[in-house]
């Protein structure tokens, strides 16, 4: 007899070419779909993504009171397209994978004005009455409190965010899960041929980074100015502010020997890389993260700078040339770039390859993603059904609040009113 | 002749589309010999509990007879109308409650994450689908009205584009430096996006027709005007006449019109009636069944530079201006909407009379 397999409810943004949930979701969609049965959804009304079944995230509820699911899975990152994503999650808990921990978009109205906190306390004591609705609580914090705290087990894209979200935790859905509700899920990458390495006559280097302090192109640029070897920079700029760039530029006289660029997709990032030398990530800020930019570049066997700090300390030494953040940044850029004029570029970033051919094999996470969803699916049961109850007092509640307001009818001496219209309430809200 | 009661909603003091689409089907319906009155139910919002309430005051109404007049069909409109009770109803759908649907999960929404407010939503699709779900006819305004309940409901439904309510009335005349705007003036329209534009194109000014439906829209448009310092170059006109507001069109620059995921808009296709362009924005909805970039309108990104960007090349290109009107209006003309689509229209919507069976009347 075959095995049942797990029903998941797949949430994530599937059509932004350069979010990391897309590129994750094209990399696993078709591998977990091989052990478990995924339904995606996400605010597009495609009927297949990735050879699943695919719906608009709002019928996600129907499809789960027609065939329950056994759990739902959410891939949240900043930015628009995954606010959907940030508002369900408050909805139905699950086992959410965050690829961001600080968030610059402020999110859907819903996550501003949620109760989220009460509810949590509702969830532990079903005694509680409900939140008071006249009193709208308003959070704006840029870090993802109500989202990690909702999610009874939580996925991170990197060591460093599984660290700081263990800091920022008082109170959440916990379950049976306790210790383990917390784990680090890397990005997958797919490994391909080498491209051969453009002639070194110039010294072509790829920079994928803002203009703001945080990410560190003044010193890139600072690091260029003293080379003594021919170079070419393209820049792609990320958040799109050619302006500033073109500014920053100026100040370091620098525009001859740089290309800007604004497109960021990991498609067009590994178009880059193949005509390159050495891949720069120096950006520092809790904003954002690297991935999958950062992994492509060291499966492509350019030499890769990045920096020794937040989402950059994750890295093993002899992977990546870290640079320390400070007074002597563009030095030991300078001496970076011009060692790659020199070495066996291929020999040394051959550690590079093989740490992503171990580390980040979309096979492999793809294992542990089944492993963790299906042990999951297990500890979570009671808990789900816990917040099911949550719901059905929620719509016991709700009625409650319709009668009161047909009541005041009544006491208006509307009462007839209200009589004729209990039985359409019943017919069509109390089933 | 058939006995027809039109279901229309009403939000007192506002003036809207569906105002206009109900009084203007009577009038049609009328012409065409039958009798024919308008049902109005106020609607109030707030509390948002009272979105059960009020869609159980729909569903109380039985519309079978009146004074042992049979009714032989019910035409519904806009949420909740379509909740009345009868054995053959019509629905015309402008909207359903979107703040549930599409809006969901925005900021023109809201239905938060609060389990009551979740429990509210899915008990009002489970209602739309029944109150909806035996309309003996269904049709709706706009491709992007039927898709959205192709969607969420699994209910299909037909097009059936509202003819324009002026008819053959709209004219063109030389342009002057103005953009108009008309509709509502409230969030989800993004007036301020233009407000925001115009402080990148000096020698332009807006004039506003509408009036506010938001508590705070006015003050809020108010504020984005003052911080550009233009005053001088923004005027609200409220609410205008018929034959003012052809004037208005026909003497504008252009017609700015760029809500969120709107349903259909009047607007977008009076504009071209009037040989205006339209600039819209890449996720306003409905428009886009009609403006086409660099053929009839803009299409652009709903950012202030992008749209400022529109209004800079009509002023220094009258030609572009006057060919991508002259296209609008090529495309209303063949497209029967300044007055010969009503045929289509109400074949549709009566012809629940023309059978003999009639849908089932849920819980009657």
């Amino acid at each position: 007899m075959s095995e049942r397999r797990l029903r998941i409810a797949f949430f994530s943004d599937l059509t932004g070419s350069d979010s990391l949930s897309s590129h994750c979701s094209r990399l696993l969609l078709p591998r977990l779909n091989q052990r478990l049965a995924i339904e995606a959804f996400s605010d597009s009304f495609a009927s297949q993504v990735h050879g699943v079944p695919h719906h608009h995230y709002l019928k996600a509820y129907q499809r789960h009171r027609d065939e329950p699911f056994d759990l739902f899975f959410y891939q949240l990152e900043d930015g628009r397209r995954s606010r959907f994503v940030r508002s369900s999650i408050g909805i139905v808990p699950g086992v959410t994978w965050f690829h961001d921990l600080f968030f610059l978009d402020l999110g859907p109205e819903a996550t501003h004005t949620s109760p989220w906190e009460h509810s949590i306390k509702q969830f532990y004591d079903s005694s509680l009455p409900f939140a008071d609705r006249s009193v709208a609580p308003h959070q704006l914090w840029p870090r993802a409190y109500r989202e990690l705290s909702l999610s009874p087990l939580n996925l991170f894209t990197s060591q460093w965010a599984l660290t700081e979200s263990q800091t920022m935790l008082s109170n959440r859905i916990e379950g049976e899960l306790g210790a383990h509700a917390s784990e680090c899920l890397k990005v997958p990458i797919e490994l391909g041929e080498q491209a051969p390495l453009p002639s070194r006559s110039t010294l072509r280097v790829v920079a994928l980074c803002g203009t703001g302090l945080e990410s560190r192109a003044h010193k890139l640029l600072a690091a260029l100015r003293g080379l003594s070897h021919p170079w070419h920079l393209t820049w792609v700029v990320e958040g799109g502010d050619l302006r500033a760039a073109e500014m920053l530029l100026r100040e370091f006289e620098a525009g001859e020997g740089v290309t800007l660029a604004t497109g960021s997709s990991p498609t067009e990032w590994s178009k880059l890389l193949a005509s390159a030398h050495v891949a720069v990530h120096l950006r520092t800020s809790c904003f954002g993260h690297l991935a999958p930019h950062l992994q492509l570049s060291l499966a492509s066997g350019r030499l890769t700078v990045i920096s020794d700090m937040a989402q950059g300390e994750d890295l093993p030494e002899g992977v990546a040339c870290k640079v320390t953040p400070g007074i002597s940044e563009a030095s030991q850029l300078r001496s970076i770039l011009a060692g790659a004029c020199e070495i066996d570029i291929s020999a040394a970033t051959a550690p590079a390859r093989s740490y992503v051919a171990s580390e980040h094999s979309p096979d492999k996470i793809a294992q542990q993603l089944i492993r963790l969803l299906s042990e999951a699916a297990v500890l979570l049961r009671a808990p789900m059904r816990r917040w099911e109850e949550l719901y059905k007092n929620a719509r016991s509640e709700l009625l409650r609040e319709v009668s009161n307001l047909m009541g005041s009818a009544a006491d208006a001496g509307l009462a007839p009113f209200s009589r004729v219209m209990s039985p359409a309430v019943d017919e069509l809200f109390s089933r | 002749m058939a006995r027809i009661l039109v279901l229309g909603v009403k939000v007192p003091f506002t003036h809207g589309g569906q105002e206009v689409l109900v009084a203007s089907l009577v009038k049609k319906l009328r012409e065409r010999g039958h009798e024919v009155d308008q049902i109005e139910l106020p609607f109030n919002p707030l509390p948002k509990q009272n979105l059960l309430v009020q869609a159980a005051m729909w569903r109380s109404l039985d519309l079978e007879s009146f004074a042992g007049q049979r009714i032989d069909l019910v035409i519904a409109t806009k949420f909740p109308s379509y909740y009345a009770r009868h054995p053959r109803k019509s629905v015309w759908l402008v909207h359903q409650l979107r703040s549930i649907y599409d809006l969901h999960g925005t900021q023109f929404s809201d239905i938060g994450d609060d389990p009551r407010d979740e429990s509210m939503r899915r008990m009002l699709t489970d209602g739309d689908n029944v109150a909806l779900g035996e309309c003996a006819f269904r049709s709706c305004i706009s491709k992007n009205v039927a898709e959205r309940l192709k969607a969420f409901n699994g209910l299909s439904s037909t097009v059936l584009y509202p003819p324009l309510p002026l008819g053959d009335r709209y004219f063109s005349a030389a342009a002057e430096p103005y953009i108009l705007s008309v509709g509502r003036i409230c969030r989800i329209k993004r007036l301020d996006l233009m407000i925001n534009a115009l402080a990148h194109t000096p020698s332009l000014s807006l004039k506003v027709v509408g009036v506010p439906d938001e508590p705070g829209a006015m003050e809020y448009f108010s504020n984005v005007i003052r911080q550009h310092g233009l005053e001088s170059r923004v005027s609200f006109l409220g609410r205008v006449s018929d034959e003012d507001l052809l004037g208005l069109y026909a003497k504008s620059l252009a017609v700015f019109y760029a809500p969120f995921n709107e349903d259909y808009g009047y607007v977008t296709l009076e504009a071209m009636a009037s040989s205006r362009p339209v600039i819209t924005a890449a996720d306003s909805g409905g428009t886009l069944e009609f403006v086409r970039d660099g053929e009839n309108g803009f299409v652009v990104e709903p950012s202030p530079a992008a749209i400022a960007h529109a209004c800079n090349l009509l002023l220094s290109e009258p030609a572009l201006g006057q060919r991508l009107g002259s296209a609008g209006r090529s495309m209303i003309e063949g497209s029967g909407m300044l007055s010969a689509g009503w045929d289509a229209v109400i074949d549709g919507l009566l012809s629940p009379l023309a059978t003999n069976s009639s849908a089932k009347a849920v819980g009657a």
